[in-house]
């Protein structure tokens, strides 16, 4: 049975089609995967379904039946239910508290019947097999994989016979990724359907029993997964054969002949943070992209923030740091930019950008002392918006002006602003997190071609990433963070996405590059 | 339909003047509970605050304190902070002024007293201000709670040393010791007695310099960034700690000058509960002028008519009394801080 | 013994912690909500003055003490309006609130018995023995009982704590945030009316004298939790029974002690907890937030 069908459904922001007659359909008792690029309209798709969007056009039919979706309450009486990316969990609160919330039974006089709800979550722990009983812990005690159960959990307290889940897996260790899907799995025994949201390929081929995949907005098709393959699938999502490699040049350095480091790092630990580094060593040359590779959580955020900004750590950190032979292990921003460093940072919203200024006022941002836009004491904003007005042409940022406010540009284009400010000075160190995370395809390319032109002209680069592929296409080399520690070393002729995978989930690297 | 485009800064001065009007509108309808004609009590208002040069001379009396208080809200305001602190920063930068007659009683030189009056004054609500940014920086206290709990502790220091230490032996009111004529301001005559001189030039020159500072200058921008985006800046080296304090130092400084215009410009010592809520109303201050450090000063005045006009309530009319400027000066900062009035919710 | 303890200290703190614990509890569940609320000083102020004059009309001080909270909790409608429907920003909007209440009596008075700011005395027969003492110990109990066990008090926390997670159960924030507006201005409301009908036996101006901050700062230091802020409330009001008590004593020399600075304790007292960090770990995460 069809237990969800879209007809022909559109959601216009504006003018801008979010989603454009998508027509495809849910099998009851199924894991179907929906997948496309970051922008593809996935999620628009889904909270659509939810409710949170009203439709603009076409229909959805529920158990084949049209349903008009008012509103999630609405969605959740019709028995779907959702897991956001971000959980709706109070941290300070209890587990039970936040999964009855808005279901609580009650006694009298509005009295919550605690044990009656305990006695409840622990028959539907046990019939699904999951394996949960910290009722009176508060969120905030629970690892990330145990919250996600914790939702997962309340939808079905809610009886809830649809789970949309959205992107589950990356906020997860490999091992809680393989939980996720026992339970997945158990759940689609006991006749729930589920649908998840996603943009890797490789959980989508392994866990789903069909996919439907979006592009623009657009459902490209819907397939059964045991009849596709990864290539079929990566060529539906991006719309032309996609190639693994980067294209453009790739020069080949006298520096990497013989290889004399610019950066030091040497046996750099921290304490009291959120993802220790343990007796971290390495060396960055010039002429190199050094890419650092792991998943989420594994000291790589850590590591960035102490290369970037070694004086805010000063009490967390221990280690020596050396960029040109000279010891930087407390310096600032500010010094390390005199030093020949420059910054993409991780996060390009909420580390890199001012919203509501211009791009002119943005750019200023961490030069607002470099002596080419000072004039007697003051700020030249005429010397900055000439230049800005420069790289606009150069990056071909879009929309051309000045003035635009940074929160009104595309991530694109907010993502070649912070290139082109991070370059200005002609840094001969650039350390670069996550320069193409929610960016379109286009842009990707342009900045790619930015990142390996300062290779080529013999400078050193650092790319912090969490896609793979990215990785691999542009590095010289890549060090696979896990736990803190880095697991593994892979110079470019041993890369291989399967033993890199595997150090990521903290395996060892197989000896010689074989299997 | 194309829609009238205005760029940001217009639309706000066009919402706070909306907002300023709606409040006056409601606070003058509500004189018609009373029987009065709103007509009539407008006319009072103005006739009291521009009737003759007296009476100008008051409305700019009342108006320079707003102009500081004013400031004092807004600069903090640009790097993320609220200063709800103003009214304890100025109590004791005018305790601190009036402190330079026990100090240095025998300066000879008027210059030379105003300005050690001047740095008194600045640096005592500059460090009232400070202990707030300070607290902020390090430890993370709220700076609306600690500048709330600061105005008291200010209004009981002050009391203690206007009681115990500075008191005026000859006098049976709760103030301090008279200040030497070397530190007392000239007013100007037209004014009549109005006590108020060349002294709003110098504030009003302060406003000047404070835009072209914040806009111009490095800190100025660090100061943005800092309330616009506190972790970027920190990314980029900007110390928010170093902000935060410096901008509550300058913001309880400017309050503190205050003091100036109240023990060196007109009663010549510190009397407990001098002020007339300017701390306060330095907040609808700022907030009419939303931000923009030139929009301080008509803002300043439009409150400084409104305390001066509302003066001459209780005599001229049988039952409004003065108070009637607290509820106009209340629904004006509603009128103007309601958001939604005036701006369609954005989906 | 315990007899003078309870007559000289036990009775007089539980006296003026009264509008304190009222208005605090107030302040309290506004706050939960997801709503700042620095307008108690405002709301106390109305209530007491409210408090003064319908005990006076009604000669009974049961429902003077009603029309106190009910003026409360009428000027917040005011603010939740401002603050929930235009959305105002919640700490300019409490500002202006306390400024708007500190002109509504003497604007009042001047009409109805030609006074700037104070009511006629109340007569002894309307007045209060003790009562106002056992409603409030009734309010704590049931504050506590209907915050933690029940579901009106659990969902008022989300609101503050994770409004998203409330709306996605299918509650409104809004009304959530509403309910903790009102709460605020009645309770405080009622703090005021303590303070006009049990404490003293008219109304005067400003009575309020920096309650509203009191309580305000009792909520902070007692976690935003029903009772340790209520310990908080008491705290202050031993401090402002030593106050009074020490009012003209002499301790040493010639001098009595200068009540300055024990006027000045419970803003010291705060500032010194916030100082050690305490506090901003406990507030509610939404705090301030508009809802969408």
């Amino acid at each position: 049975m069809k237990i969800i069908e879209f007809k022909n459904v559109s959601k216009q922001f504006g003018t801008f089609f979010a989603n454009q007659d998508l027509s495809f359909s849910v099998e009851s008792g199924t894991i179907h995967g929906l997948i496309g690029e970051n922008g593809a309209g996935k999620s628009t798709a889904m909270k659509v379904l939810f409710g949170i969007y009203p439709l603009d056009g076409g229909e959805i039919l529920i158990s084949e039946k049209p349903s008009l979706i008012k509103n999630p309450i609405h969605a959740m009486s019709l028995g779907i239910g959702m897991v956001h990316q971000h959980f709706m969990l109070a941290e300070t609160e209890t587990v039970l508290d936040n999964i009855i919330l808005g279901h609580e039974p009650t006694s009298f006089f509005g009295i919550i019947n605690r044990e009656v709800a305990q006695k409840e979550l622990q028959k539907i722990s046990e019939s699904y097999g999951l394996h949960f009983s910290k009722w009176n812990e508060p969120v905030s005690r629970l690892s990330v994989g145990e919250q996600q159960r914790v939702e997962i959990i309340k939808l079905l307290y809610q009886k809830s016979e649809v789970l949309i889940l959205d992107e589950p897996t990356a906020v997860l260790i490999p091992q809680e990724v393989k939980e996720l899907f026992t339970n997945l799995r158990r759940l689609k025994d006991e006749g729930k359907t589920i649908i998840l949201i996603s943009h890797k390929l490789k959980e989508v081929l392994e866990y789903t029993d069909a996919v439907t995949v979006m592009r623009r907005g657009k459902v490209v098709g819907t397939k059964v997964t045991r009849d596709t393959n990864e290539d079929e699938l990566a060529e539906m999502m991006v719309g032309r054969k996609v190639s693994f490699t980067y294209q453009g040049e790739r020069k080949i350095l006298a520096s990497q002949v013989k290889p004399k480091s610019v950066l030091q790092v040497k046996n750099l630990s921290t304490v009291k943070t959120n993802e220790p580094l343990k007796d971290i060593s390495f060396e960055l040359n010039p002429g190199e992209i050094l890419g650092i590779a792991g998943v989420q959580g594994n000291g790589q955020s850590e590591l960035l923030r102490f290369l970037s900004h070694p004086s805010s750590m000063a009490s967390k950190a221990n280690g020596e740091y050396y960029i040109q032979g000279r010891s930087v292990s407390h310096a600032s921003p500010l010094e390390l930019r005199n030093k020949g460093v420059g910054l993409v940072p991780e996060d390009r919203i909420s580390e890199g950008l001012l919203l509501q200024q211009d791009m002119t006022e943005n750019f200023i941002l961490g030069q607002q002392e470099d002596p080419r836009y000072i004039s007697r004491g003051f700020i030249n904003r005429k010397a900055v918006t000439a230049q800005v007005q420069n790289k606009i042409k150069e990056f071909d940022i879009r929309p051309p002006y000045t003035t635009v406010w940074a929160g009104k540009m595309s991530g694109g284009n907010q993502q070649k602003l912070l290139m082109a400010r991070a370059l200005d000075p002609d840094p001969s160190i650039l350390f670069v997190a996550h320069p193409t995370r929610g960016v379109d395809v286009g842009a990707i390319e342009k900045i790619h071609d930015a990142i390996m032109q300062e290779r080529n002209k013999g400078k050193a680069v650092m790319l912090f990433s969490s896609e793979l592929d990215e990785l691999m296409d542009l590095s010289d080399r890549i060090l696979v963070f896990f736990d803190g520690k880095i697991q593994a070393e892979f110079s470019r002729r041993e890369f291989d996405s399967w033993d890199i995978g595997r150090t990521m989930g903290g395996g060892d690297k197989a000896a010689g590059g074989e299997q | 339909m194309k829609a009238i485009t205005m760029n940001a800064s217009m639309r706000a001065l066009v919402k706070s003047i909306l907002g300023a009007m709606l409040g006056l509108f409601l606070g003058l309808m509500i004189c018609w509970f009373t029987g009065e004609s709103p007509i009539k009590i407008l006319k009072i208002l103005f006739q009291s605050a521009f009737g003759s040069g007296y009476d100008f001379g008051m409305t700019l009396f009342y108006t320079a304190p707003l102009l500081l208080t004013g400031l004092a809200v807004a600069i903090p305001f640009k790097s993320g902070l609220f200063n709800i602190g103003a009214e304890g920063q100025l109590t004791m930068g005018a305790l601190a002024a009036s402190a330079v007659a026990v100090v240095a009683p025998n300066v000879q030189s008027p210059v030379l007293a105003i300005a050690l009056a001047v740095v008194f004054a600045f640096v005592g609500g500059g460090i009232w201000g400070a202990i707030p940014g300070f607290l902020k920086a390090k430890r993370g206290s709220h700076e609306v709670i600690t500048t709330i709990m600061l105005n008291f502790i200010a209004a009981g220091v002050s009391a203690y040393f206007t009681l115990y230490v500075l008191k005026d032996p000859n006098s049976a009111q709760a103030e301090t010791l008279l200040l030497p004529s070397v530190y007392h301001l000239k007013a100007f005559e037209c004014f009549n007695g109005a006590p108020m001189g060349p002294l709003i030039f110098w504030l009003l020159a302060l406003v000047v310099f404070l835009y072209f500072w914040m806009w111009h200058s490095v800190w100025g921008y660090e100061l943005k960034a800092v309330g616009e985006n506190e972790k970027a800046a920190g990314v980029y080296g900007i110390s928010k700690q170093k902000i935060w304090m410096s901008s509550m130092f300058l913001a309880g400084g400017v309050a503190g000058l205050v003091g100036i215009i109240e023990v060196l410009g007109n009663s010549h010592r510190f009397k407990i509960g001098f002020s007339a809520d300017y701390g306060f109303v330095g907040i609808a201050v700022a907030l009419v002028a939303r931000g923009n450090i030139l929009g301080i000063i008509p803002s300043a005045l439009l409150f400084g008519i409104l305390q001066k006009g509302a003066g001459s309530l209780d005599l001229e009319t049988d039952k409004v009394t003065r108070d009637l400027s607290y509820i106009i000066q209340g629904l004006i900062i509603l009128g103007v801080a309601a958001e939604g009035l005036w701006t369609r919710k954005r989906k | 013994m315990i007899d003078s303890f309870i007559q000289s200290w036990l009775l007089p703190v539980m006296r003026v912690s009264t509008p304190l614990i009222f208005a605090a509890l107030g302040g309290m569940w506004c706050e939960r909500s997801g709503v700042i609320q620095i307008g108690l000083e405002g709301f106390i102020l109305i209530g007491s003055f409210f408090g003064a004059i319908s005990t006076l009309y009604f000669s009974n001080p049961y429902l003077g003490f009603l029309f106190a909270g009910i003026a409360g909790m009428v000027l917040s409608v005011l603010y939740g309006v401002v603050v929930l429907h235009y959305r105002a920003n919640q700490i300019v909007a409490g500002t202006a609130l306390n400024l708007f209440a500190m002109g509504i009596p003497p604007f009042l008075s001047k009409i109805w018995y030609d006074s700037t700011g104070s009511t006629p005395p109340i007569p002894t027969e309307s007045q209060f023995k003790i009562a106002p003492l056992f409603i409030m110990l009734m309010i704590v109990a049931l504050t506590h009982i209907v915050f933690y066990y029940s579901r009106f008090g659990l969902r008022l926390r989300f609101a503050g704590e994770h409004p998203k997670a409330l709306e996605s159960a299918g509650v409104s924030i809004k009304t959530k945030r509403w309910q903790g507006v009102l709460m605020s201005g009645f309770l405080a409301g009622l703090g005021g009316g303590t303070l006009s009908i049990y404490l003293s036996s008219s109304f005067i101006r400003n009575m309020s004298a920096g309650r509203g901050f009191i309580a305000l700062a009792a909520v902070i230091l007692g976690k935003w939790k029903p009772i340790p802020t209520v310990l908080a409330c008491l705290l202050f009001g031993v401090t402002e029974a030593i106050q009074i008590r020490l009012q003209g004593v002499v301790i040493w020399g010639t001098e009595p002690v200068p009540v300055q600075w024990i006027q000045i304790l419970p803003y010291l007292i705060t500032m010194i907890v916030l100082a050690g960090a305490v506090g901003r770990s406990y507030a509610p995460k939404s705090l301030g937030q508009v809802a969408e």
